[in-house]
């Protein structure tokens, strides 16, 4: 076959198709090879058969012949060998699934199997990593999670592709530069750092951001022997004492001059308007006096002491420093005490040993009214880790089955909250399925609870493939 | 479960979530049944193996719940649901919940279950006892009129054609669609199909953009030469006498096709891709054969909503009689009688670039018109670009057809020589599915 790559002939085919071969005639014999020598056997009276005639020569000819004239290419290196273990096939088809599913559930599952992936060291098989890199790619929220399940390969298929090798690069821990850095990263550095450097604290209470300041008093509260305590307790000392007034012993208060701050620059917050500067002083020092003073100072008990009634008015003052003073020495004999007032106060709660607060919850949650019930519920599913004990999960489907029926809409959002802190096995699922039903059919409880089980049932599901 | 070399069991008796979605008809259904395939919506179910059924009662938006059968035989489905589709997204959940084992085994079905499964069996009896070979007289007749209407229609074409050539295709880009819909509404009624389904894609051709006026001239010119083919339909040997009619349109009938010779061979289900023209849903399946070394394309088609045919599951292979549809060079087939049960995959040998290329010229020297030709490929390396391109130890290069799933290919193969099924087209290699250590990834 003659050199079919010339095109100038064809071009001319073309031409004279577009043309008409009533304006352009065209001859084949001057088709190159055999094409040309089979093209001039065509009847020449007729023209426009003879030029389909011989197209449709060229044609069959150029398809059968060419090699598809390639460049030469350059092959990319293999990937390394992986060293992760990859998931198996039911969990593939599983990742697959979610990986086609566009709606909100999915995308939770999809988070969640990431997660467990990792968890369990296994990396995703590679017919999946084009999916879950185009994932990290267009939803930068998934970035972190592709990247803990890459693998020796997935890493190699990301580097492939430019795109792809962007959308993980960007690592979150990337250090930024200190010159530059905002107030909040440098309080969110210095909580982090629970540092009892009595120095570095010293430094951060002049710092001017009032949120670095904060978080140094905050850290102090754990040094009782620091001089900045010390300080306070000579101011905070002598503002209460105890009565007895009308033949009841009452908490007195001699407010401090707020004209002379503790330090200066003065670590703690602005007055907010409406509170009078004095009694701002005296929250605030109440506030990073070790609580112990108070005890020895009056000899009493911590109940006793909240118990007390304060003259003129300051009782709000004096107990928001008891309270940000528990909070911040984990002081629990005071946060005990200070609960009985304010049984949903969560940094208080916070401060107590886990089975206690959860026996404080299953309390609050076993209560008839509604209004702390709904309270109770939103605390446990913010202060309790996932996943809960059974106590508590038993607790709260009782309360909602069996309670006054709550608003329709809080139903959905209820539905998420139990989804992540509920625990996947086989009787917790039961639980929910069995609180289901002690619903009307109609009542959108019944179905959101239903829903929840169901993802309870998938999630157990889920990490059985990934074993 | 996670070792990549572990080997795949077959348990014939429950099916697996991949063959579940397999007969879904669409994604939408398939992402419906996915989720109903948890206990929540369903109450009173159970499966029987003999007769092999599956049932359930699944909670709807509506007052009562929908009754679902499915006759794991058939497969056949049954739903009390609005829906136009089977399987529906009830049957779907339904077997995704049986398959992952959540469905209790039962002793006897419940009497609707019995009752529907009977009158199925009924029906298929008396289809099967319908007479399959008509009247001949009547049927010769009928063969008679229907070519004395395509050569008067292929004649049509013949002038319409040459009228194209004679005063110029430039008119043709900006003319768009309209005209040929009428010139292909008449080979339609001249019982040419073929033909008006060619005529149909010269408007693509036309506004395909760059290089079109090249493209709709080979359209043109290949048209014209299964018009001349037709014209002298007896002069032709026999095989491309059958790939002319073919092409023009005339029908085939699957049982004279299976009345043929097969070819016996463990065929290994390399490729499986759908299409969807608006109107109809077509399954093509990959089939090569593991000694004989032949690759054959089988077709299956479902009006939209129904399933399709789901008994060639890539990643299987067949002992089966494969008989090839008469034409001048031989692809698609119908699979006659299996020898036994699918089989796990082993190994299988595919071409170099080199007799990919003479593979490709020896089907277009037989048959001119071809456009697809199924292929096995070994020991391939794909390369990223635009186009993509594949490279064998040889140093040989082909482009191929663009498509996403080629970001598959690198993924698996892992930049190593791998075996893929493609269909060598004009343009390229079209890459269909590709082999790993455990079976076919098929798109």
């Amino acid at each position: 076959m003659g050199d079919l790559v010339s095109t100038a002939a064809w071009d001319d085919v073309v031409t004279s198709a577009l043309l008409g071969t009533d304006r352009r005639m065209l001859d084949p014999g001057l088709l190159p090879g055999e094409v040309g020598r089979l093209g001039a056997e065509l009847p020449a009276s007729d023209a426009p058969g003879r030029l389909l005639g011989a197209a449709a020569l060229w044609t069959v000819a150029a398809r059968a012949g060419s090699a598809l004239a390639s460049p030469a290419v350059a092959p990319p290196e293999p990937s390394p060998p992986e060293t992760g273990r990859v998931a198996g096939p039911a969990a593939r088809a599983r990742l697959d699934g979610l990986l086609s599913r566009a709606d909100g559930e999915g995308a939770t599952l999809l988070t969640h199997w990431l997660r467990a992936a990792a968890e369990r060291g296994l990396v995703a098989p590679p017919a999946c990593l084009p999916g879950l890199l185009e994932l990290a790619r267009t939803q930068r929220r998934y970035a972190d999670g592709v990247r803990a399940v890459l693998g020796a390969r997935g890493r190699w298929l990301a580097a492939q592709r430019a795109d792809w090798a962007d959308a993980l690069g960007e690592t979150p821990e990337a250090p930024s530069d200190q010159t530059r850095e905002t107030a909040a990263d440098r309080a969110r550095r210095l909580r982090a750092s629970a540092t009892q450097d009595e120095a570095t604290l010293e430094a951060a209470l002049a710092d001017r951001s009032v949120e670095v300041r904060t978080v140094a008093v905050d850290l102090l509260g754990r040094l009782p022997d620091s001089a900045f305590t010390r300080d306070v307790v000579l101011r905070a000392a002598p503002a209460l004492r105890i009565e007895r007034q009308r033949l009841r012993r009452t908490l007195v208060v001699t407010l401090p001059d707020a004209d002379v701050p503790v330090r200066k620059p003065d670590p703690f917050p602005a007055t907010p308007t409406g509170t009078g500067r004095g009694a701002w002083l005296l929250q605030n020092l109440i506030g990073a006096t070790p609580l112990d003073h108070w005890e020895r100072a009056t000899g009493t008990t911590p109940q006793d002491l909240v118990d007390l009634p304060v003259a003129d008015d300051l009782h709000p003052a004096v107990r928001a420093g008891w309270l940000q003073a528990a909070a911040r020495q984990g002081n629990r004999p005071w946060a005990r005490a200070l609960l009985a007032a304010s049984p949903f106060d969560r940094f208080l709660l916070d401060v107590l040993p886990e089975d206690e607060r959860v026996h404080r919850l299953l309390a609050a949650l076993r209560a008839s009214d509604h209004a702390s019930l709904t309270t109770a519920f939103d605390l446990a599913v913010a202060i309790v880790p996932a996943p809960w004990p059974t106590s508590l999960v038993d607790a709260a489907l009782t309360a909602i089955s069996t309670g006054e029926p709550w608003k329709t809409w809080y139903a959905t959002q209820v539905h998420g909250q139990l989804a992540a802190v509920l625990p996947d096995d086989e009787r917790t699922e039961a639980a929910v399925r069995a609180a289901a039903l002690r619903r009307f059919d109609s009542d959108p409880w019944h179905s959101a609870l239903q829903r929840t089980a169901d993802l309870l049932f998938t999630r157990r599901q889920m990490l059985e493939e990934l074993r | 479960m996670s070792d990549p070399l572990g080997t795949v069991t077959f348990v014939p008796a429950r099916w697996t979530a991949e063959q579940v979605l397999a007969v879904a008809p669409d994604a939408a259904s398939a992402a419906a049944g996915r989720k109903l395939a948890a206990p929540g919506p369903w109450s009173d179910t159970g499966s029987t193996a003999d007769p092999a059924a599956l049932w359930g009662s699944c909670a709807g938006s509506g007052k009562n719940p929908y009754q679902t059968v499915v006759d794991l035989a058939g497969p056949a489905y049954k739903c009390s649901c609005p829906s136009r589709k089977f399987p529906c997204k009830h049957a779907l959940g339904l077997l995704l919940l049986w398959s992952a084992g959540q469905v209790p085994d039962a002793s006897t079905p419940s009497d609707a279950v019995t009752s529907w499964l009977e009158a199925r069996g009924a029906r298929a009896t008396k289809a099967a006892e319908r007479p399959s070979t008509p009247d001949p007289v009547a049927a010769a007749r009928r063969s008679e009129d229907r070519a004395a209407k395509v050569t008067a229609g292929v004649q049509d074409l013949d002038r319409w054609l040459r009228d194209g050539v004679r005063t110029g295709l430039a008119g043709a880009e900006r003319a768009g669609y309209a005209q040929l819909d009428g010139v292909a509404a008449r080979l339609v009624d001249a019982q040419a199909p073929g033909l008006a389904g060619s005529v149909r894609r010269l408007a693509s051709v036309a506004a395909s953009g760059e290089g079109w006026a090249s493209r709709l001239v080979e359209e043109y010119a290949l048209l014209h030469l299964l018009v001349n083919g037709h014209a002298r339909l007896t002069e032709l040997p026999e095989p491309l006498a059958a790939t002319v009619r073919t092409r023009v349109g005339y029908p085939v009938r699957v049982d004279d096709v299976l009345a043929t010779a097969g070819v016996r061979d463990r065929w290994e289900v390399v490729g499986l891709r759908d299409g969807n023209d608006g109107r109809l849903t077509t399954r093509r399946v990959h089939l090569h054969g593991t000694s004989t070394g032949r690759d054959a394309l089988v077709l299956s088609f479902g009006v939209a909503g129904q399933p399709l045919d789901a008994s060639l599951v890539p990643g299987t292979r067949l002992d089966a009689d494969v008989h090839f549809y008469p034409g001048a060079h031989p692809v698609r087939a119908a699979v006659g009688t299996r020898h036994g049960e699918p089989e796990p995959t082993g190994t299988v040998a595919g071409l170099d670039l080199a007799g990919a290329t003479t593979a490709w010229a020896a089907a277009v020297a037989a048959d001119p018109w071809t456009t697809e030709l199924p292929l096995l490929l070994t020991g391939v390396r794909a390369v990223p670009g635009d186009p993509w391109h594949v490279v064998d130890a040889s140093g040989q290069v082909q482009p191929l057809v663009s498509s996403e799933r080629l970001w598959t290919v690198l993924s698996l193969s892992g930049g190593l020589p791998v075996t893929v099924s493609a269909v060598r087209t004009p343009a390229g290699l079209d890459i269909g599915g590709a082999r790993t250590d455990d079976g076919w990834v098929t798109w």
